[in-house]
Order: C-alpha cells, then structure tokens, then sequence
C-alpha cells in the first residue's frame, strides 16, 4: 500500500485519476446502445450506496438498483444516447477514504455546443483489499447548475 | 443494504415529472396557449399572427365544402348531440361513416370516439390470456396507457424500429405465448418515420404467432389508397393486422377507427370493448363532417390533394437540403424533427422563430428522449411554396444564431447558466 498522504503526484491519486476516467467511460454510451454494466459494477464497492436526486424525489440505491433504473428508463425511451465528461476535479484524501467532487457536463452528442445538464458527482472512495472502490456516489440532477468559481476556487 | 433487481419509477413522480417539464414549457411560452385566429396558412397564438408549421391537418380539409356542408347538414337533421347511449341506440350516421370507411380501407371498420379510446376498446379485447406484448419504445403514449389495462399479459418493450431485437424478443416469447402481439405506430408523431414495414412483414412469414397492432392516426389520409394510410397500404389482406386511424389530423373531423381484418373482430370489440360500451359517443355534427370527410376520401378529387402535399413534402425536403439541416427521419412523411442540443436551445430556436413570425413546436422529454430535444414541424397543404421557403430559412438563420450565442458562452470556470 503506498503511503497515505495528500500527495496528488502519488500513485494513489493517479490510481484515483483512473477510477474516475473509468466512471465517467462505463456509464457514457452511443445511440443504441447501453452502459457497461459489468464495468460500473467493478468499479464500486458491493455495499456501495448509490443516491440520485432529482426535483422529484431522492432514490436511495444500490449498484444492483442503480443498473435497474437505468435499464428501464432505457427501456421506456427517456435515453437512446448518453455522454457525460468530468469538467472539473477537486479530490481530498483522509487516509484510507477520498472525498471527491467531480463536475460534470452530459451532452446530446460530444460534440454538441450546448450541454444537457451540468452538476458534481460526490463520490466517497475507500481504499478496501482490491484496491480504490466506489462506496458512495451522490448527485442533484436537473435542479442544481455548478459554477466553477464557487466550487472550486 | 437489500438488493433491488427491479426498479420501478412510481407513478407519483412520472406525474411530478411531467408536471415539471410541461410547466417549464408552459413558462417558456411554448405550450399550452390559445389560438386567437386558425386558417390554416396562419394561426394566430395570444394575438400575433404566424405562418403556421405546427398544425396536423396535413391534407388541410377542415374548411371544404364536403366536411362543413356535411356537419351543418347534420346539425340540421340531429341537432348538436344524439342523446342516447351508442350501446342502445346509435346515431346513424355511424352506420354511414363505417360503410364508406370500410370501402376506404378495404376491411370492416368500427368507428370509436377517439383514436385513444379506440385502442382502449381494442387492445383489451384482442390481447387473450396466454398471450404476450411487446411495444415499440416509442409507439404513441395511448397504446402504452392502452396497454395498462391488459395488466397480466406479459409486456416487453423493444428499442424503436430495431426489427433485430423484435425477432429476438418473438423468438424467447414464442414457447410460452398463444399470441404474440407487436404493437407499434405506423408513422411515429414525433419523428416523422415509419415502422419498417417491410421487416414487419418477414417477421410475420418468419412468426406464425405474431400478430400486429399499428396506430396509423398519422399515416391517415395523406397516403395511401383512398387515405387508408402507410400501414395498410402493406397489410390490408392479412388477417393478422389491426390498424388503428384518426379521424381527427388530416381526416379533419372527428374520432377514430378501428380497419379490422374480420367482422367477427369488429363485432368482438364492439360487444366487448370498455369504451365502446361506456364512453360517450362522437356528436352529430362531428360524425356528418366525417361522413363528408369519408367520401371526400373515396372521390376522384382525393389523389390530387395527396400529390400536392406530397409535392410539398419534397419542397420542404429540398429547401432543408439547400440550407444543410438534417432532419432526423428522412423526409418522406409531413412530420419533420430537427435536433438540438439541449432544451434551452430548442426553446432559444422556437422563439426566434416566433420573432420572425412561424410558429412550430419545441419538442422535449417526455414527449422524446432527454437527448434529442427538437424542434418539430409539421408541412400541411396549406403551406404555399413560398412559406416554406421562408419557414426554413428562418429556421437556418434562428439555429445558427443561437449557436453562435452559444459558441460565445463562457465556460464552467466564470459563469454556470448565463440566459441565451
């Protein structure tokens, strides 16, 4: 195990880096098509808590569930594409446990000029025996727009 | 934590979500107004006057002679309302319009009060026990709310026209399934395509137990033979098709059909369908217009008003061509969809539209997906050449105006949402 600093030139942080390159790849999809759900599920702890806010409501989910909604609303239509990319990063580390802030953009298509939505996914990364896992990811959908200035200034 | 196989968005926050997105458009000036002025080439919305784009009524019959002297004749027989219930006594102008709509279609033909209630009547009386679904993702909301009273029919649905999956799906289904009913639209209303219909018509040599339910409300009228629409204009004689019409849209009157492949069938769903039983019925001077409207259809007089609409069609297509918009379906129906980025762009579109005097429609979730907001517009045969030549290059100029606004906008780092 490296050592548990703050150090974002160490091998934790780049391993991090990886890990949320890889969330943001597994979830994105072309027209037709759908997430790697094997991929997302590898990337999260198996008692990980997914929670999903939206001006609707707040779903309280597990990876499982969390692969369940996003099939059915696949299935009824309300995605045929999905493109989503961090824009921006803040990670802290508190030893075995990384608190992250990732803002992010989903668009129609990548190269739309204009984004569909914009928000942070908060993520809480714990350090377990295979490695950096997801155990907590947690986003505002449709009802919150970040600014760059105040979140990460 | 418990695991969750099956996720299931409650009823409460489908509603909450409508809700919002409606009010978001209702707020944004698009939806939910009302018409001061209708002539067909105009409409005018909140007193301003705009070249219309948005309309249905692709044949652009609602103001002829045939259908008004019709429904004036009706009223001067029957009064405004025929008050009786049509399971004990119906008007008998209902006899009229389906003897003249089963000449139009080829089949024995049941009249219902909308093209809604008519798959609400049908679908529950033609989908048996032992018997599965599966639907089109896209198919028109009314066969999916049609469908939730066939509650213990297994249902499945498949990703728009993927004919692969389709056959997939018939296949795992096949084993355990009396019938197995598709249930699609026959030109889809937002994109303007069609069903694949020639796939259709393998999978059905390839599946004996298939059988097809089609709503083509708006492949009515403007095509196929005497109007009878796209869908049986390719399954007129096969008795494993039920077509499902408007009366309403480019029939320009009022309610819908159902183009059944027997009389057996007709009288099934008239005996037995919930809204044919206790819903109420279309009134006189609807039914006299589409009486009128019925024989306007099965007259010499109707291939010249598809040919010129037609010609229309492929006008709008040239002058998009001409301006390099790519519509999302190739142009061979009066629906067009042009995609957006994002709701905000469409809206930002629509409304300079509005500015430069045409009026079309912003399309967003839940009508269509989140990802494929657009601006939606309809080519009716009131639309003169030089309109929409003018409609589509307003449109050019509105979409490359507001991406250029939005090329212009800061990034994350100075500013989250400034107004286009």
């Amino acid at each position: 195990m490296s050592a548990l600093t703050n150090d974002e030139s160490g091998a934790d942080f780049v391993q991090l880096d990886h890990l949320i390159r890889e969330f943001y790849r597994v979830i994105c999809f072309e027209e037709g098509g759908a997430p790697d759900f094997e991929g997302l599920t590898a990337l999260f702890s198996q008692d990980a808590r997914i929670t999903r806010i939206t001006p609707e409501g707040v779903d309280h989910l597990d990876v499982n569930g969390f692969s369940a909604m996003v099939r059915e609303l696949l299935e009824l239509g309300a995605f045929t594409s999905f493109y989503e990319h961090e824009l921006k990063r803040s990670a802290h580390r508190y030893g075995r446990v990384f608190h992250i802030a990732s803002a992010y953009e989903t668009k129609a298509a990548p190269d739309a000029l204009d984004y569909l939505e914009r928000g942070v996914n908060s993520l809480q990364v714990l350090l377990g025996p295979d490695g950096w896992r997801i155990v907590s990811l947690c986003w505002d959908s449709g009802s919150f727009e970040p600014d760059g200035r105040i979140l990460f200034n | 934590m418990a695991r969750i196989e099956h996720f299931r968005i409650s009823h409460t926050r489908a509603v909450e979500g409508t809700y919002r997105h409606v009010t978001e458009l209702s707020e944004a000036g698009l939806v939910l107004q009302t018409g001061s002025s209708a002539n067909g080439r105009y409409v005018g919305v909140d007193g301003k006057r705009y070249l219309s784009f948005g309309s249905c009524s692709y044949m652009s019959l609602e103001a002829r002679p045939e259908l008004r002297d019709a429904a004036h004749a009706a009223i001067d027989r029957w009064g405004t309302q025929f008050h009786f219930s049509r399971v004990y006594v119906q008007c008998p102008l209902y006899e009229e319009l389906e003897s003249c709509l089963a000449e139009m279609t080829g089949r024995p033909t049941l009249v219902a009060a909308s093209t809604s209630l008519a798959h609400m009547a049908a679908l529950p009386v033609l989908i048996e026990d032992g018997d599965s679904v599966v639907i089109d993702q896209f198919a028109h909301a009314s066969l999916h709310t049609a469908l939730k009273l066939v509650p213990a029919a297994p249902l499945e649905i498949v990703r728009h026209n993927r004919m692969d999956l389709l056959d997939a799906a018939l296949t795992r289904l096949a084993p355990t399934s009396k019938q197995i009913w598709y249930v699609a639209d026959g030109l889809y209303s937002m994109l303007g395509d069609f069903a694949d219909f020639e796939a259709l018509k393998q999978l059905l040599d390839a599946h004996p137990k298939l059988r097809l339910y089609i709503d083509d409300a708006h492949g009515t009228s403007w095509t196929g033979a005497h109007g009878r629409g796209a869908a049986l204009e390719h399954f007129a004689s096969d008795p494993r098709v039920v077509v499902a019409l408007s009366l309403n849209k480019a029939f320009s009157a009022a309610g819908g059909a159902l183009a059944m492949p027997s009389e057996t069938m007709k009288m099934r769903v008239r005996r037995a369908g919930s809204t044919m039983l206790f819903s109420g019925p279309i009134q006189p001077p609807m039914l006299g217009a589409a009486v009128g409207s019925a024989r306007l259809h099965l007259s010499e007089a109707l291939p010249s008003l598809q040919s010129e609409l037609a010609a229309k069609i492929a006008h709008a297509a040239r002058a998009l061509e001409r301006h390099g918009l790519v519509v999302g379906a190739p142009a061979r129906s009066p629906i067009f969809q042009l995609h957006c980025d994002s709701s905000r762009m469409t809206y930002a579109i629509v409304n300079r539209l509005r500015d430069l005097g045409h009026y079309c429609c912003a399309v967003t979730f839940p009508a269509v997906p989140v990802n494929r907001p657009g601006i939606r517009f309809t080519v009716c045969r009131h639309n003169q050449a030089e309109d929409i030549d003018s409609f589509v290059a307003a449109l050019a100029e509105a979409r490359s105006q507001v991406r250029t606004k939005l090329g212009r906008r800061p990034s994350i780092d100075t500013d989250a949402n400034p107004p286009l």
